[in-house]
């Protein structure tokens, strides 16, 4: 049950798109910052493979200039 | 909390902790509550100085907690001095007034603020009928947020009909004001800081930068290591911090930069270095009187007369300000005094003067203002990127209130009170009619405080300021303040001893603990909200106003809503400047930027005006456009050197200079409540050049005793501190209540903008 947290920068313009994007994975919760092009999210995955899986789709959202993973955990 | 919510929480924390971490002030509202970080930040301006650097002030649990500087705000883009660090703790000393006091018996009697604010009215009406109403004033400051300053000037101007109008602001940039209106008819720097970051050269005039302006100077040095062959000239009456830093540091004989400024002018004209298509197509040159005087006796009254003279009349008037000729006056060598006009003259070099105090406290303020900006003029160098005279300011808004909304006696939010359209649309606006207004201004702040002494103003409302620290000759204006038939309102966020003279008592709410705004030296415009509560019964400035006006009967005047009284009060203000030359930003604006530059017109800041670049509200057929003058042409300026009204002399054989340390700000109520700072320079000292102490026999530490014609006391000798005055001159700085330097100064003035002269009296000097 993999729980990680991510900062997410989008290319300039580009954050309610992004925003869209993200929030279309039933696995993710999406807080976009008020006064500035940043957003935050929480991913929560039933498993290792399916939190790679995610990670892997994530890469490929578009208008993305940052991705970075700030929390990571694996509880049983 | 389950440990898988837990886990989801630390998740949101560590992702908020990464972003605040890269973006200071980033905020997401919509994260649960438990995973905000406890500590929420919000912009808001510095308390102190007129530089207006942003801060981001963290509050937690109804409290500031923390502080550091706002990278999001061009003016300091991320850094603070050490009193910006610290100031939040202005707000948590152990001695706040939380309550109103009353005298009774001679003693201060705690009252609810209810009772007080009656009183204030009452006893404002009962001056009224009794002696007018010329007999009520009020003085605030640059502290004063906009609000505040309109406020008093609707109440008073508008309502009441007195111009009995004035702020402390009269004690430091006034010079500056009438240096601005008397050159370009329009008041505040053309330019902006951004000139820092592409000039090649700055002279700071009689600016002690690296301790009053330090933020703002550390951007003069970071320009310098960034580029190579970038220049700090010092140009002061006393060697300082700046003049350490700076490649240059020349030292003048005080008063005596009127005649090094001309001697430049001369110099510019002698080796071919005057911009002559600029001059001709942009300036014209004027005279006005001379032997102006000094304002030294109660009622004096001078009034200026431009006449035009031609570029002849004006080399002429040049002539006797060779380099050679001002080294004997100035003690500045003639080389020296060349070599600056050199860089000024010097096509290639873009040239930035900065000056405050040294230039504005001057019995001829005005005069030197204008002679800084006919060396920009004469050069070109002015209303660019790089080049460009600034005058700063010392405190955070000065311009921004003072100026702009106009609290002196001959000013209204728009033009002056002697205008006829000024005072219509001031009238308009205010909901009052015209003949409340009325059409000659009264007194300047010394006048002020001398009607007061006299008896002709009985009733004195003292907001945000200290002038029982401040006022020059307070030998006679503190007993002026407490005869019998006087009545003094104070209202202040600590006891001072301005309070030390009240009737009345109001504790003020300070700084974020209300909502409000203040205007910087750069024009810039910048919003607070309320972001904590002010203590016990503590109210803002504008709400005592507004709740003293209600009691007047002035309710339709100030209909304004506790919620939003200070959009209310805003919107309501920047009628005053619609139009290309002046305009503000809208309130929801100021919210949400750090700070915004006006004029500001089709939702952008104007950076630089007059050039038809960058200012809308020029001429677009023309580079440059003073608009404020007639055929849009700055005015050159004939002034000549004239001497200090008191020099030393066989009696009082030093010159007295007085000023600031970094560590304090203004008369000190606030940064001696800040423990850091305080224990940094705890008490007032007498600067003295190494020479004369070993000459009178005095160490570092040891008691000097300072006699002038007003007063005298005694204070710890600093020798071989931070700053060195020359032989013959000491330095006090001005912070300390318990050392009243302003017993012993000297209440000359400058003729024409009416500020007086703190640098420069005469002083005996003995080992006490």
């Amino acid at each position: 049950m993999p729980i990680c947290g991510y900062l997410i920068t989008p290319s300039p313009g580009k954050k309610d798109a992004v925003q869209k994007s993200l929030s279309s994975f039933p696995e993710a919760e999406v807080y976009p910052a008020e006064n500035q092009n940043m957003l935050i999210m929480v991913t929560e995955t039933d498993s290792k493979e399916q939190d790679q899986e995610l990670e892997h789709q994530l890469k490929s959202v578009e208008n993305i200039d940052c991705l970075a993973l700030t929390f990571g955990a694996n509880p049983a | 909390m389950i440990r898988r919510e837990l886990l989801k929480a630390m998740a949101l924390a560590s992702a908020a902790t990464a972003a605040s971490t890269l973006v200071p002030g980033v905020a997401f509202a919509e994260l649960p509550e438990e995973t905000n970080t406890d500590v929420q930040w919000k912009k808001t301006p510095c308390r102190f100085c007129g530089v207006g650097c942003g801060l981001l002030v963290g509050v937690q649990k109804g409290r500031a907690v923390a502080v550091k500087g706002d990278p999001a705000c061009s003016v300091n883009k991320g850094l603070a001095c050490v009193k910006g660090y610290h100031s939040i703790q202005v707000l948590y000393g152990n001695d706040r007034l939380k309550k109103a006091y009353v005298r009774k018996d001679g003693v201060m009697v705690e009252t609810p603020i209810k009772d007080a604010l009656d009183l204030v009215a009452s006893k404002m009406k009962e001056t009224i009928s009794q002696h007018g109403k010329d007999a009520v004033s009020i003085y605030g400051s640059g502290q004063w947020t906009i609000p505040d300053g309109y406020c008093a000037s609707k109440l008073f101007k508008g309502c009441i009909g007195t111009n009995n109008v004035e702020a402390n602001a009269r004690l430091c940039m006034a010079s500056a004001v009438t240096g601005f209106l008397t050159t370009f008819g329009k008041d505040e720097p053309m330019g902006c800081y951004e000139d820092i970051d592409h000039a090649d050269v700055f002279v700071t005039w009689g600016n002690n930068m690296a301790e009053m302006h330090p933020v703002l100077f550390s951007r003069v040095l970071d320009r310098r290591a960034k580029k190579p062959g970038v220049e700090i000239i010092d140009l002061a009456t006393r060697t300082t911090r700046t003049s350490h830093a700076a490649n240059h540091s020349f030292l003048f004989k005080p008063q005596t930069d009127l005649a090094v400024a001309n001697a430049i002018c001369h110099e510019l004209f002698e080796k071919g270095m005057v911009n002559e298509e600029f001059v001709k197509k942009y300036t014209a040159f004027k005279k006005g009187k001379t032997n102006i005087g000094y304002g030294l006796e109660d009622g004096f009254a001078f009034k200026d007369k431009m006449e035009s003279i031609d570029l002849k009349e004006f080399k002429t008037f040049l002539a006797d300000y060779t380099p050679e000729k001002v080294e004997v006056i100035s003690g500045v060598p003639a080389s020296d005094i060349r070599y600056m006009a050199k860089l000024f003259g010097d096509p290639r070099k873009k040239v930035v003067s900065f000056w405050c105090m040294g230039a504005n406290q001057h019995t001829r303020g005005t005069w030197i203002n204008n002679l800084i900006y006919n060396i920009h003029l004469l050069t070109g160098k002015i209303s660019q990127p790089g080049n460009g005279p600034f005058s700063l300011t010392g405190q955070p808004s000065a311009c921004g209130t003072v100026r702009e909304v106009g609290t002196l006696t001959h000013k209204l939010p728009y033009g002056v009170v002697m205008k006829e359209a000024a005072r219509r649309k001031a009238a308009e606006i205010w909901n009052v009619p015209y003949e409340n207004i009325p059409s000659k201004p009264t007194y300047h702040t010394v006048e002020m405080f001398r009607a007061l002494d006299r008896g002709d103003i009985k009733f004195m409302w003292i907001q945000v300021t200290n002038p029982m620290v401040t006022m020059p000759k307070l030998n006679r204006y503190r007993p002026g303040a407490q005869k019998d038939g006087r009545f003094v309102v104070v209202s202040d966020i600590y006891p001072t001893p301005t309070t030390d003279v009240a009737d009345v008592i109001l504790p003020s709410a300070c700084w974020i603990e209300r909502e409000g705004m203040y205007g910087n030296s750069e024009r810039r415009t910048a919003h607070f909200e309320q972001m904590l509560q002010p203590p016990g019964e503590a109210m803002s400035d504008t709400w005592q106003l507004i709740e003293v006006a209600k009691r007047l009967g002035y309710s339709k005047q100030f209909p304004y809503t506790a919620k939003d009284h200070i959009e209310q009060i805003y919107e309501e203000y920047r009628l005053f400047h619609k139009g290309k030359t002046h305009n503000m930003a809208p309130y929801e604006v100021l919210q949400k930027e750090s700070g915004v530059v006006w004029p500001y017109v089709d939702g952008k800041s104007t950076l630089w005006r007059y050039n038809s670049k960058y200012d809308p509200a020029c001429d677009a057929t023309k580079d440059f456009d003073f608009y404020g003058k007639p055929e849009g042409k700055a005015f050159i300026l004939a002034r000549p050197f004239e001497d200090a009204p008191e020099k030393p002399d066989q009696e009082y054989p030093f010159w007295l200079n007085t000023g600031r340390v970094i560590e304090h700000w203004h008369s000190g109520s606030m940064t001696r409540r800040i423990p850091t700072l305080h224990q940094a320079v705890p008490e007032a000292y007498v600067e003295l050049n190494p020479v004369d102490a070993k000459a009178m026999g005095i160490k570092h530490g040891e008691g000097v005793k300072l006699v002038t014609r007003r007063g005298k006391i005694e204070m710890p000798a600093s020798v071989g501190g931070r700053g060195t005055p020359p032989e013959g001159m000491v330095f006090v700085p001005f912070f300390d209540e318990n050392h009243l330097i302003n017993n012993l100064t000297l209440d000359a003035f400058c003729p024409i903008s009416k500020q007086p002269d703190y640098k420069k009296c005469a002083v005996r000097v003995e080992k006490a």
